[in-house]
């Protein structure tokens, strides 16, 4: 069996010493090319856990390991798209997506490569714009276009989609999938919405909260590549992700979860 | 069109907050110095003090700018002054971003610097007069000692309020020390560094004048100073008038460069 490409080994995390667990032994593998969701309530661990497999936090327990190399800082190899879009203020459109290019010292790419990127997320029109002048749905399109412009093996992220419209978000949910489909990024997904984790992952990691720990593993081995909410087989892999997670062991609570 | 007298209207309260209002305040203060003028060379104990009125002072001023004098104070000052900002915020803007990025280093430094503020730059005279080799050298050290304590703590300040996520995502992009310092840094507090560049000017050109009485023998202080010792008092006035306007200038570019290089106004 070839080493998976990110290998997470009994993760834990405390945020202060003697602090309350915020993660215990999580462990999981991902494989190239693969769309992974974990899928929690508000407060489990979600966010902690994408900070520390970015390497933007070191856990206080366990390993994560990309390509077989632990993981000890954040790198342009593997990106995370945050719940916010923090796009710098004083930047254009343009500018801000093409950070990650210019980190890497390969601004003479950035022009074409940023280009494509706006034209992909609906946003060529704005690419001289100040950021300041974009609405929240706009602005996380910049984010997103700013993830993919640094190419990255791996793209984290972190409940990007939360803040927008039911109508972006559907729309921004199949495109970010096909997208990292056809150019063979790695997704790995945390999200409190179930809709999002089938419509966008091959495969759904079901989280418990206080201490967060993986409790279930759902292959979405029946459904398309392309995927539309309504489509039945979607719907019958939402209620089986629904009922893992109905035996969580706090019942879920109104509000902790869209769409039920 | 029931719209346009109230669009007349507000037109009207724009010109009169642009143009009017200012206008009738230096008109005021034109009227005030123009009766005191009157009564000083009407009074024959005070007479020998009538070039401090409008009329003369402006007269000699013509002449000092036709004559190339006005150059030759100004010129001199400038450059001092040039000096010693270039001195104080070479200095003010690494340390300010040293302070503002440690915890440590701001609880360090701030009583010691808290303290080297109060005490007034031209206090330090006799010890920049005794380190310096030359008048010129001891008082840009003046200028730059008054000018490197608002930078210091603008920048300091500035950096302190930097939103921690945008590290995160500099770091999270693959960004390099160097480079988070220059992408996100300097342009997130560019408006702070400004902010205290201005300050520090305005004390800069007020110790300027103080410190130009030190031996040398050019610049605004040494004009003012060599006025009085030759009872020219309309020249005296004149420079009075010409320290006003360039500070009121000097002040005007930063304010413009703070408008042009701050980013929050776009919100
Ligand atoms: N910086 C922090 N310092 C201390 N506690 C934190 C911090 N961030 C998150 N937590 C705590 O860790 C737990 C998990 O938070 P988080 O990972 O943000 O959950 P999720 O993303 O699933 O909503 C919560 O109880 C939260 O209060
Ligand atoms: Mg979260």
């Amino acid at each position: 069996m070839p080493a998976p490409l990110l290998s997470v080994q009994n993760l834990g995390h405390r945020y202060r010493h003697r602090a309350e667990l915020v993660l215990r032994d999580v462990s999981f593998d991902v494989g190239a090319g693969e769309a992974v969701a974990v899928v929690g309530r508000s407060g489990c661990g979600k966010s902690t856990l994408l900070h520390l497999i970015a390497g933007l936090a070191q856990p206080t327990a366990g390993t994560v390991h990309i390509h077989g190399e632990p993981v000890r800082k954040p790198s342009a190899r593997w990106v995370v798209m945050f719940q916010q879009p923090l796009l710098y203020p004083w930047m254009t459109a343009f500018e801000n997506t093409a950070l990650g290019p210019r980190f890497a010292g390969r601004r003479r790419e950035a022009p074409k490569l940023v280009g494509d990127l706006l034209a992909l997320v609906n946003m060529a029109d704005y690419a001289g714009t100040n950021v300041q002048r974009l609405s929240g749905g706009q602005q996380q399109r910049i984010a997103l276009a700013r993830s993919l412009a640094a190419q990255p093996e791996i793209l984290m992220l972190d409940e990007p989609f939360s803040a927008l419209d039911t109508f972006t978000r559907r729309a921004l949910q199949v495109e970010v999938r096909a997208i990292a489909k056809r150019l063979g990024i790695t997704l790995l997904l945390v999200t409190h919405d179930i809709d999002e984790a089938v419509l966008m992952a091959d495969r759904a990691l079901v989280m418990d909260a206080r201490p967060g720990r993986i409790r279930a593993d759902l292959a979405f081995h029946h459904l398309p590549d392309e995927r539309a909410i309504d489509d039945p087989a979607v719907q019958f892999e939402r209620g089986r992700l629904l009922a893992a997670l109905g035996e969580t062991t706090q019942a879920p609570q109104p509000g902790d979860f869209h769409q039920i | 069109m029931t719209a346009a007298p109230e669009a007349r209207r507000a037109f009207g309260r724009g010109v009169a907050g642009a143009v009017l209002w200012p206008v009738l305040g230096c008109a005021v203060v034109m009227a005030v110095w123009w009766l005191a003028g009157w009564r000083i060379a009407a009074n024959p104990d005070t007479a020998n003090f009538a070039g401090f009125a409008p009329g003369p002072t402006l007269r000699r001023l013509a002449d000092l700018v036709a004559r190339g004098e006005l150059w030759r104070s100004v010129g001199p000052s400038l450059g001092r002054v040039g000096q010693g900002m270039a001195v104080a915020a070479a200095l003010g803007v690494p340390l300010g971003v040293l302070i503002g990025g440690s915890k440590a280093l701001r609880a360090a430094t701030h009583i010691p610097f808290q303290f080297l503020r109060m005490v007034s730059p031209l206090a330090w005279m006799p010890i920049a007069v005794l380190s310096f080799a030359s008048w010129d050298g001891a008082i840009v050290f003046l200028i730059a000692v008054a000018a490197v304590w608002p930078v210091t703590f603008a920048t300091a300040n500035g950096l302190a309020k930097i939103d921690p996520n945008w590290f995160k995502v500099a770091r999270n992009l693959g960004a390099g020390p160097v480079q988070t310092l220059r992408v996100v840094i300097l342009p997130a507090i560019a408006r702070d560094v400004l902010t205290g560049i201005r300050l520090a000017l305005g004390v800069a050109w007020i110790v300027l004048v103080p410190a130009e009485y030190l031996g040398v023998t050019s610049g605004l202080g040494y004009a003012i100073n060599d006025a009085r010792d030759t009872l020219e008092y309309d020249r005296l006035a004149a420079m009075v008038l010409v320290i006003g306007t360039l500070g009121f200038a000097l002040d005007g570019l930063c304010l413009g460069a703070i408008r042009r290089f701050g980013w929050d106004h776009e919100r």
